[in-house]
């Protein structure tokens, strides 16, 4: 919350706006917090995934104790690509595969996805868990959908060595994350409802006198969530039974705008609070 | 004799201490971490987890750790068929099936917020890329994420000393003085998860005594929004203004144990108490207590819990064991499933994580492992580890926050006849000297 709160992992320009930001905000940061509080003490994620160089460089203004840390050979390998068999990591042609299987199996004429089409929301996929699992063993998949047509997961099971759906498993009342398209329709709710003033409010601050109007001006990360699983009641009831969204959110390249107070509810596009 | 005898016996009661280090020591900037022929060895058992490739490391000692690994998005790092083969082991010895995280929750004390990182955002999900600097002398290994649809420089496998695995003044055969002493090292694999402003290491080391340590390590910035009053926050910055807000990370682990090859083990829980008084001191006793039913425990002084293999005996004939070495934990206790700092469960593999368990295929059965803990008989044992580490902020803790770490370990009881460090001018003297 300081002068001294300087971050090395940004560039210069990045971490002098931020902290200018800081100044500037950091008074009516307070006044603001009961809509969405804009606290530039972050400075953007953004710098950290540009590449090695600034990152490496970061490290070593940051650590100068290190010396030896980091000079020796490092290799790098590939991320595995093409169908598998064992153990190990799903690779993108076995998730398209897993995910293609699922799909084309159909779904009830009355599952919905989150943009209320025909069909079901694809969430993720993941390797079994199999502890007897071989070398030799063909992989299976569970790829998860959610269909808010009656508010349920769907997990259907494919084996990649066969090419077919083995099981499908259904729940309610239970929410896994969302997923990245899930993540910006709540985005763009949020965007477009009373309680984004907020959040509109101090993109412009943020970013000096842009409009906020997608969720593509945003660095997003959806959590979702789910009142049966909070210690607490929130006040958001329905939420776990319907599929509700909070946001991380960053002015891309800048600083975070908090959000985490306001559940975005996906099945019935409400916007609600937290406390 | 004598002295090598109670030199021996020493180091085996304070074990418990010497796994410290490894718990909270940064490896990863270690100078000795550079050492040469840290990457993963070219594997002759690379077949293991078929067409992936394993993680195989044979450290200088000789002892050789291998597994397979992947990225869950939910669960993030996931280590799978870990086995370890101790130098005069001509086999190696399986000894967890699977091995991840479990749960990350991250409850406010001013009770305004609370996160569940795996089970509503997920490690593997918000998995970031790993820079050589990072890595030191290790492999940084890319996978595909599914939720990002993008290849991720996800893991790092690399070497990272440990320390001193013993020191013994002695006497030769002849007589003479000699120090026996050596240096130990550990198989370091990590990942790194970036979730808001806050960035976990999911790090698991493997020593060449046979220890596993499981440790995350929470880095990044304190929450921006959360500021609190007197009681729920700690004043940071000048003066007495801002109060960033006091919080929990309870940090579950799951545990699904294959020993000797076998899911088939046994779970004991020993307690030693006051049993009067010697001649020249307090007697203490230790029982064992068979657990053969589902079981959620807490901790208490001198309480311990070990999983003993069925189907594999060390050369003394001891059955293989496995023991659970707590460090502190300070249990949260607004939850049920916090309340506790061990389970043990029937292992259903639509059970993954310790809360917000979202798997359709356990419908019904209630969503966290405190639930699942209702007295089935157990025959394929799953530990669940339970680690609360209860945040009050610091001056010291703002950006980026140092690293703060909390984990626990297994230490191999019984897997081999000595330690397999034991040099070899020692390796005779096992048992009582006669």
């Amino acid at each position: 919350m300081t002068e001294q709160g300087e971050d090395h992992r940004s560039g210069k320009q990045d971490g002098a706006r931020a902290r200018t930001l800081r100044r500037t905000l950091w008074g009516a940061g307070i006044a603001v917090a009961a809509t969405a509080a804009l606290i530039a003490v972050t400075v953007p994620r953004g710098a950290s995934a540009q590449g090695d160089n600034a990152t490496a460089g970061a490290t070593s203004t940051a650590a100068p104790g290190s010396s030896g840390a980091g000079t020796g050979p490092v290799t790098e390998n590939a991320a595995p690509q093409g169908p598998q068999t064992g153990i190990g990591p799903l690779t993108e042609a076995e998730v398209d595969r897993a995910k293609s299987i699922a799909l084309q199996e159909g779904t009830p004429r009355s599952f919905r996805t989150a943009a209320g089409k025909q069909g079901a929301e694809y969430l993720d996929a993941d390797l079994v868990d199999d502890p007897a699992a071989t070398a030799g063993t063909p992989r299976r998949v569970e790829v998860l959908f959610y269909d808010y047509g009656h508010d349920q997961l769907v997990k259907k099971t494919v084996n990649l060595g066969t090419g077919a759906v083995e099981r499908t498993d259904t729940a309610t009342g239970v929410q896994p994350p969302p997923s990245g398209d899930e993540t910006r329709q709540a985005a763009a709710l949020l965007i477009k409802d009373p309680l984004g003033q907020g959040l509109r409010t101090d993109f412009t601050a943020a970013t000096k006198g842009q409009t906020l109007t997608s969720p593509d001006q945003l660095r997003l990360r959806g959590l979702s969530f789910n009142t049966g699983e909070q210690s607490a009641p929130a006040g958001l009831d329905k939420c776990g039974a319907n599929r509700c969204v909070r946001l991380f959110t960053q002015v891309k390249n800048g600083p975070w705008i908090d959000t985490t107070d306001y559940v975005i509810d996906l099945s019935d596009h409400t916007v609600g609070r937290i406390n | 004799m004598t002295h090598i005898l109670n030199a021996r016996r020493a180091l085996g009661a304070a074990s418990a201490l010497l796994l410290l280090p490894a718990l909270f020591t940064g490896a990863m900037t270690s100078s000795a971490a550079a050492a040469p022929d840290a990457a993963p060895d070219a594997a002759p058992d690379a077949a293991r987890c078929g067409t992936a490739r394993p993680i195989t490391k044979t450290l200088p000692s000789g002892t050789r750790w291998t597994m397979c690994w992947r990225i869950s998005g939910t669960k993030g790092l996931v280590l799978e068929k870990i086995a370890y083969q101790p130098k005069k082991e001509p086999k190696p010895v399986t000894v967890l099936a699977s091995a991840a995280l479990a749960q990350v929750n991250v409850p406010y004390d001013s009770g305004e917020v609370e996160y569940n990182d795996l089970s509503d955002i997920g490690f593997g999900n918000t998995a970031v890329d790993i820079s050589p600097s990072e890595c030191p002398g290790g492999a940084i290994s890319s996978v595909y994420i599914p939720q990002q649809e993008l290849n991720v420089k996800a893991l790092c496998v690399t070497t990272a000393p440990h320390g001193y695995a013993y020191r013994s003044d002695d006497y030769d055969a002849h007589g003479n003085p000699k120090k026996y002493t050596a240096q130990g090292s550990d198989l370091v694999v990590f990942s790194v998860s970036q979730l808001g402003w806050y960035e976990y290491v999911t790090q698991w080391n493997f020593s060449d005594d046979g220890t596993i340590t499981a440790k995350v390590g929470a880095t990044g910035d304190l929450s921006p929004n959360d500021y609190s009053g007197e009681g729920t926050g700690w004043p940071i910055g000048k003066g007495d203004h801002d109060r960033a807000t006091s919080h929990y990370h309870s940090v579950f682990w799951r545990l699904d144990f294959a020993l000797d090859g076998s899911s088939k083990a046994k779970v004991e829980q020993y307690d030693t108490a006051k049993a009067g008084l010697g001649t020249g001191s307090a007697i203490l006793k230790t029982t064992r207590t068979a657990v053969t039913k589902e079981l959620a425990a807490t901790s208490a002084l001198r309480r311990w819990w070990r999983v003993v293999s069925t189907a594999g005996k060390n050369t003394d004939q001891h059955p293989r064991s496995w023991e659970l070495v707590q460090q502190h934990s300070d249990h949260y206790d607004a939850h049920a499933y916090t309340s506790k700092d061990v389970y043990f469960t029937q292992y259903r593999a639509c059970e993954q994580l310790a809360s917000g368990n979202s798997d359709p295929a356990c419908a019904g059965r209630g969503t966290s492992v405190d639930r699942w803990t209702n007295g089935e008989t157990l025959t394929h044992p799953v530990m669940w580890v339970n680690v609360g580490f209860h945040h009050i902020p610091r001056d010291e803790d703002q950006t980026p926050m140092p690293m703060h770490w909390q984990g626990f370990q297994l230490a191999p009881r019984d897997v081999t006849a000595m330690s397999p460090l034991t040099p070899d001018a020692l390796a005779g003297n096992n048992g009582q000297a006669h």
